[in-house]
Parts: structure tokens; sequence; C-alpha cells
């Protein structure tokens, strides 16, 4: 308890915001289904769309029927094309629709839970495997193991985290894994490209303990090298780091993922399809997305960026829950300092 | 002399062993994500070998999916030489704007937005990359109809035609991806344990010049900081390539990595080619800190074993 008050108090305005910013968007994330439980329904009554927050269940399943037995949806005639319309944001869909009638309001908050097993897979690699490569690399750093171990950090660490994971993604993706076990297979191999951050810190944290004399007394009176690893060093000392490089990880994590999205490999159920298909063709319309003087220095991007608020809103959500991590990791390191000075 | 030498080739073996185990690290990812046909047509450690001679312009000997023929040559060579500029002039403008603003923040502690610029810095890297071009795009936009029609290419032209395009997309990657923030952190705190030294405050008492020792004493801080964000400004430069239609690694990989069009060779090739850019980055700044940093060079020498 005292920790935890002293958190908010040296944490300061950055740690508080964050973690009310962070729980607000996982309870709304959370009970999404209650609150708009028709995100997943077709009602064919609105334009092809989604059934808007505001729609009456039992209203949208009789159209529903009704669809089913005549074989023609209202307001439309027998046997014609049907086309999806793009609805602007307003009252009823507070994000608009896309090109295919879905709302990524829905989409966007009941993805929030999609990302907690693949997150607690970041974290535990990251820090389980940070640990064993910062302890041999700073620890054990004089034997042949530590130099292994250094080796092989330095080599995960050369590969540039996206390129891998575009990789991993691409072998998943042939490898015909389902979409929820490829999610798990590029939590795994960030975990372990973000473990290699995690031992360097660790590594240097060793390194400027060393100096201190606790170690070699410790040592002197007998005290086994796992206690002195696990409970010196890294409960007593590395604690702090270690939850803000697993914050940091968390943010990094999403962030490729939404990258991976943009490059179209994964297609994973979550935000990285539903951004980095708005991005690029998700939203063509008839404008270019740089105007004249900038596609004069860059040429079309893409061909159209008419339904803006298809990437701009749920991408402020998205924008939301990072800054909410970079704000309690931010916090948490200012914390850290001052508890270090006091 | 000879001590650094010596340093200095013991770190040269390390890079390469280092090398040796990451294009092997490559080679594995490589080898699985590009499909039932490499592991049909040859062994593991054949296709290894076989790797290496055609990355040293030797001939497959399984066969053309194997080859890299001239034109996939000239496409990854236009790649990475683009991404190449855009990383390098990135690093460069990152580097140069980190150090202006940690300056300015530094020495103007007391200004009441010196705080609020690096938080607005620090926080850019919340924004992911491609929402940032999107929105620079909608800022200035202005539409017209015959714009389709223009031409998409980035390369066509030569370099002196596309340095305003590079500057922009660096200018992006640097601001856009956060590292500028990350770094004018990373500068200002280093930059303050140097200026807060006890010989620079006796310098300035004595109303001496202190850019010699600041200089000096921020080289290996510097160009750590620096160099320790190679591999993510690749990975930065991949999503901007894409969102400014720039024709670099990013468009080889995902041309050669599609099913109908992969390379094996090209896909390693590419890899490869990251890694060694990025590991001799890092034997660079070994070889920075071994340099100029006394401290570091006695402890290296101490240890003595590697």
């Amino acid at each position: 308890m005292k920790i935890v008050v002293e958190l908010f108090k040296k944490g300061g305005w950055r740690f508080s915001t964050g973690l009310f910013i962070l729980s607000f968007l996982i309870v709304i994330g959370l009970s999404i289904d209650l609150l708009y439980p028709l995100g997943k329904e077709r009602n064919f009554d609105d334009g092809l769309c989604t059934p808007s927050i505001w729609s009456n269940s039992s209203q949208v399943k009789e159209t529903q029927q009704q669809i089913v037995r005549s074989g023609t949806i209202p307001g439309q005639k027998k046997n014609s094309v049907h086309k999806y319309d793009t609805v602007a944001c307003s009252r009823n869909y507070p994000f608009g629709t896309d090109t295919i009638g879905t709302d990524p309001f829905y989409i966007v908050f009941s993805c929030i839970s999609k990302y907690f097993i693949p997150l607690l897979i970041v974290l535990f690699i990251a820090i389980g495997l940070g640990c064993v490569f910062g302890v041999m690399t700073g620890y054990y750093d004089e034997t042949k193991q530590g130099f292994c171990a250094m080796i092989l950090s330095n080599s995960i660490s050369a590969l540039p985290q996206l390129l891998l994971l575009m990789l991993v993604c691409i072998f998943a993706s042939k490898g015909e894994l389902n979409q929820s076990t490829s999610f798990m297979v590029i939590a795994c191999t960030f975990g372990i490209a973000e473990s290699t951050r995690v031992g360097k810190s660790i590594m240097n944290k060793i390194h400027v303990l060393r100096e201190e004399e606790f170690i070699d007394a410790a040592k002197e009176l007998g005290v086994s090298d796992w206690r002195i690893i696990s409970r010196h060093i890294l409960w007593f000392n590395c604690r702090e780091l270690l939850v803000i490089h697993g914050i940091f990880a968390t943010a990094s994590f999403i962030m490729m993922e939404l990258y991976l999205g943009y490059f179209n490999v994964g297609n994973f159920d979550a935000w990285g399809n539903l951004l980095g298909a708005n991005a690029t063709t998700g939203i063509l319309g008839n404008e270019s997305l740089f105007p004249a003087e900038l596609t004069a220095l860059f040429g079309p991007v893409t061909k159209g960026f008419a339904n803006r608020w298809l990437l701009f809103l749920p991408a402020s959500v998205v924008v939301l829950f990072i800054f909410s991590l970079f704000l309690i990791g931010d916090g948490l390191v200012k914390y850290s300092g001052q508890s270090q000075e006091s | 002399m000879k001590n650094l030498f010596t340093l200095i080739k013991r770190e040269t073996l390390v890079t390469l062993l280092t090398l040796f185990v990451s294009t092997f690290l490559v080679f594995i990812t490589v080898y699985y994500a590009t499909g039932d046909l490499a592991k049909k047509e040859a062994n593991f450690f054949a296709l290894y070998v076989d790797s290496w001679r055609v990355f040293f312009g030797g001939d497959s000997h399984f066969g053309p999916v194997f080859e890299i023929s001239s034109n996939v040559e000239t496409s990854i060579s236009n790649g990475l030489s683009a991404s190449a500029i855009l990383v390098t002039l990135a690093l460069l403008l990152t580097f140069i704007l980190s150090l202006a603003v940690a300056l300015f923040i530094l020495f103007r502690r007391e200004w009441r937005f010196s705080a609020f610029i690096e938080q607005i810095l620090f926080f850019t890297g919340s924004v992911p990359i491609f929402v940032t071009i999107a929105a620079i795009a909608v800022m200035f936009s202005s539409c017209s109809s015959d714009q389709q029609t223009q031409s998409i290419g980035f390369l066509q032209s030569t370099f002196s035609d596309n340095v305003g395009k590079y500057f922009i997309a660096a200018l992006i990657l640097s601001i856009g991806s956060g590292m500028v923030g990350e770094l004018v952190r990373t500068f200002k705190l280093e930059l303050q344990k140097i200026v807060d030294d006890h010989y620079i405050l006796s310098a300035r008492a004595r109303d001496a010049s202190l850019w010699k020792h600041i200089t000096r004493a921020s080289i290996v801080p510097m160009t750590s900081g620096i160099v320790s964000k190679v591999p993510f400004f690749i990975g930065a430069a991949l999503i901007v390539e894409r969102g400014v239609n720039l024709q670099g690694i990013a468009f080889c990989m995902m041309l050669y990595s599609r099913d109908d069009t992969f390379n094996f060779a090209a896909m390693f090739e590419l890899s490869i080619l990251v890694v060694f850019f990025v590991v001799f980055m890092n034997l660079i700044n070994r070889v920075v800190l071994l340099v100029f940093d006394p401290i570091s060079r006695a402890k290296q020498l101490s240890r003595g074993k590697v």
C-alpha cells in the first residue's frame, strides 16, 4: 500500500493520468459487448451497415428474418447488387462505417481484449529471457557461457525487429497457422528480440553494482550466487527497471503489430489489420494522399483519402492507449530516479 | 597504442562471430519464411552453403529459384541505395536535431517551454508513423483531379532531383518515429553530467572555452546513443518508405516474399545486408569507445580474457 501511495506521489501527474486513461480504455474494451451488443450484427436496414449503437435488437432481428424470408433488402430491388455504404461519423456511428459496412468503433474497442494473452507472452519472455541474458553477460561475463550469451544477444539485436517480425509473419502464413497461433508466434518472437534490450540494461546495472562492495561481502559470507542474483541484484536493484522495460515493451509490441498490419503481413484480427487496411486500401476515394505540392515530391501514395475519419478516429484510440503506456512508463522512470536519489 | 590495436582486433573478432551467428539466424528465418520449395529441393546445410555462394556472386547448385537474376540484382541494389540514403540522412538529421534541442534545453532550463518541447518530442513516439504521414498529407490537402496520373517512381531520376523527397522522408523518420525525443533525453542527461563536472565548472570559472571539452567528452555517449538506434531506424525506415512510396528495402522484401515472385536468394541477401550494416555500425561504436574513452579501454584491458 505504501509503495502504491509513493508511486502516485513520485510518479507525478504522468503516472496517474496514464493509469486513468489506460483503465478507462480497458474497461470500455472489456464491456463493449454489453455497451454495443449489436456491433457484430448486420441489420441491412441502415444502408447495409452494422446496426448503430442505439439500434433496438428485436427490430434488427426482425429485419434480418424478413430478409431471409423474402431474399430482398428493404429499400432495394430484388437481385440488385448489394452496395455497402460508407457512413460518415455521426451520433449513430461515432467512428463512421467502412467500405464493407462494419463499425470501427466496435472493432477498435473489442480488439483490446485480444491483446491480453500476447502481451503477457511478450512480458514473460522479454523479462525472463532478458534476466538470463543480463545475468550471463553481466555477472558471469568473464566465463565462456557469458561470452556465448553476449554473442547470442548481440546477434539477435543486430536484426531489426520489424524485419524479423515480417519474416516470421511470412513464415507463419506459409505454415498455414491460424490467426491466433500466428499472433502468439509473433508475440514470442518479439519477446525474444526485446529480451536483448532488457538484458543490456540489466548487464549495465550489474556492472555498476559490482563496483559496490555488497556483492563481494555477500560472497565472503557464503551466500550462494543464485541468492545474490535473484534477491540482491534482480529483486532489490532491478525490479523497477524490469517493470519500466515491460511497459515500454508492451507499447512497442502494439506498435509493431500496427506496422505489420500496415504492411499487410500477418493479418491478425487486431488493430494493425483495421488501421493498416484503412491507411492503404480500405478508404479509396478520389483524392490523392498527398496534395499537388507534396505529390510533386512524393508521387501519389495511395489513390484516396476521402474517408479520413476511418483512419484517424480509430487511430486516436490506439494512440491514446499507447500514449497512456508511455505516460505510465515515464512516471515510473521518474519514480525510480527519485527513489534512487533518496 | 599496441594495447589499443589488440583491443580493436579483439572487437573485430567478436563482431565477426556475431555476424556469423546473426546470419545463421537470418538464414533459419528466411529458410522457413520462403515456403516448402527450399525444403524439398535441398537439405538445410547444403542450402546454407549455397546461399553464401550466391551471395558472393557464384552460381546456385539448386536451380533457378535460388539464383539472383540481373533484374532482381538491379532492384535490390536500387532498393538498398535508396534505403541507405534515407537511413543515413535520418541518422544525421536526428543527431543534429537532438543535439541542438538538448543543448537548447540544457542552457535554457529556466524557460518554461523547455520541458514542454522535451515532452512533446518524447510522446511523438506514441503515434504510429503511417498515421503521422497521413496527417501531414491531410494537413496540406488540396485535391486536383490530375494527381493520379503522376509517376510513382521515387528513384527514376538522379539523386540530386530527389534530395527534397529524401529530406522530408528523413525528417518524418527522425521526428515521427519518436527517436529525436528519446535521444534528446539521453543527450540532455549525458550533457548535464559533463557540464556539471568539476573540470568544466573550473574552466567556466576561468572563462575558458568550454566547447572543446564538451565535444570531446560527449563523443562517446552521443555515438553510443545514436548507433544503438540503428536497427530501430532501419525498421522505421521500412514504414516511411512505404508511406512516402520510396522503393527501398521494404518494397523489395514485399516483392520477393510474395508467393508468385518469391526469391529465396533475394530475401537472404537483403536480410544479410541489413545485418552487415547494423553489425558494422556497432563495431564502429566499439572502436570509438575504445579510442576516446580511457575508462572503457582500461576495463577491457583488465578483463583480458575475451
